[in-house]
């Protein structure tokens, strides 16, 4: 397949960084930052097979680049987050984007402390009560489940194992930390100490 | 109001040890083993009152015959058990039934909902740093990853304990099956 190129295409081609992305702190190893012939073909080639990107799709699209194009991974995500861009845009024959920009898309982490939760048994000394007509009747009803009330002075402390908890992460509160986090170290630091929080995958 | 006694009812009132209760273990002040005059007379006035249940029965004897807690309870406990009868007067000199407070020392299950921290990474997607940043503020973040390696902190201290009911439910009957009474088991809340 030929592709015929606008010489505002073509000037742009020989003097663009055209290989990293974030200020060059990504690079690929089979794609660079704008649309080549390849992935014009590539594009072309999911659009005739799967047609415009779905999100059901996305998965099989991604696992598609990576067995038929060979391609990685990461580079599979960017290229089906574009494709997807483009796709949005009701394009439907892609070699009118030769030389146009891929936009990053990556898997980003931000290193945190994540809250947990976990059910944790103890006991403390406390007794069992109810009445009764003797010992025996008592000790008949306490192996009946048959009594009253429990108490405990609990001036003693619980002994507990929190060491052996089965801990899990406490979602719920992770949505509201982390938002705040993210806010207070805008509000309070400057921006290369966020971003010292921050890598990419 | 007079009472007529048999023969054998006055007999074993003579003999019989009519004060105790658990063998000797415990004693009221104001009322013995046995049913007397005086108990009849207050089981014939509950009757008359139209009660039938053990509280509304104790806390009229404590109050109108100046019993005490245990009493009241057990003198209650025995009003019921004889509450269908036509005349209380034939019960002159039958045993009381002992009815009082038991309690067992034990080990009392307890649970919590702990929190803790432990250093991990969130991660997400993202077009630039700024993108995946503004998704953190929404928490639009796809997984969570911890350092397995490390210790989880927890601050032991602020923790709301409760009973674990349901396992103390069975675990109650374990500890009567197998313990020592006399350690465990005594009169009395």
């Amino acid at each position: 397949m030929k592709i015929k190129l606008t010489e505002e295409q073509y000037n742009r081609l020989l003097v663009e960084n055209d290989k990293s992305f974030l200020d060059g702190k990504v690079e690929f190893t089979h794609i660079g930052n704008k649309i080549n012939k390849f992935i014009v073909k590539l594009f072309n080639y999911l659009y005739k097979k799967i047609g415009p990107f779905s999100a059901g799709r996305q998965r099989e699209i991604r696992e598609m680049m990576v067995r038929d194009f060979g391609l990685t991974r990461a580079e599979a995500k960017l290229l089906t987050y574009n494709y997807e861009i483009l796709s949005d845009q009701d394009v439907s024959e892609f070699s009118g984007y030769l030389g146009e920009p891929l936009e990053f898309y990556g898997e980003f982490r931000f290193n945190t402390r994540i809250p947990l939760s976990a059910y944790v048994d103890g006991s403390i000394d406390g007794w069992v009560t109810g009445h009764a007509h003797s010992y025996e009747d008592f000790i008949q009803q306490l192996k009946d489940g048959d009594w009253e009330d429990i108490d405990s002075d609990w001036a003693e402390e619980i002994e507990s194992f929190p060491e052996d908890a089965e801990w899990d992460i406490d979602s719920d509160y992770a949505v509201d930390k982390i938002g705040d986090e993210i806010r207070d170290l805008e509000r309070y630091s400057d921006k290369a100490a966020i971003l010292s929080r921050i890598e990419i995958e | 109001m007079k009472i007529k006694l048999t023969e054998e009812q006055y007999n074993r009132l003579l003999v019989e040890n009519d004060k105790d209760f658990l063998e000797g273990e415990v004693n009221f002040r104001h009322v013995g083993n046995k049913i007397n005059k005086f108990i009849v007379k207050l089981f014939n006035i509950l009757k008359k009152k139209g009660i039938s249940e053990l509280y509304p029965a104790m806390s009229m004897l404590k109050e109108d015959f100046s019993l005490d807690e245990d009493e009241s309870l057990m003198l209650a406990y025995n009003y019921l058990k004889f509450i269908n009868k036509s005349s209380f007067d034939d019960l002159l000199g039958e045993p009381l039934d002992f009815y009082g407070k038991f309690s067992m020392d034990m080990d009392i299950p307890m649970y919590t909902t702990m929190s803790g921290w432990i250093p991990g990474k969130v991660q997400g997607f993202g077009t630039s740093y700024e993108d995946f940043v503004e998704k953190m503020e929404d928490a639009d973040y796809e997984n969570v990853s911890l350092d397995n390696r490390a210790y989880v902190e927890y601050d032991e201290s602020n923790t709301e304990w409760e009973i674990d009911d349901d396992y103390l439910y069975d675990r109650v009957g374990d500890v009567a099956m197998d313990m020592d009474i006399e350690d465990q088991i005594h009169l009395g809340w």
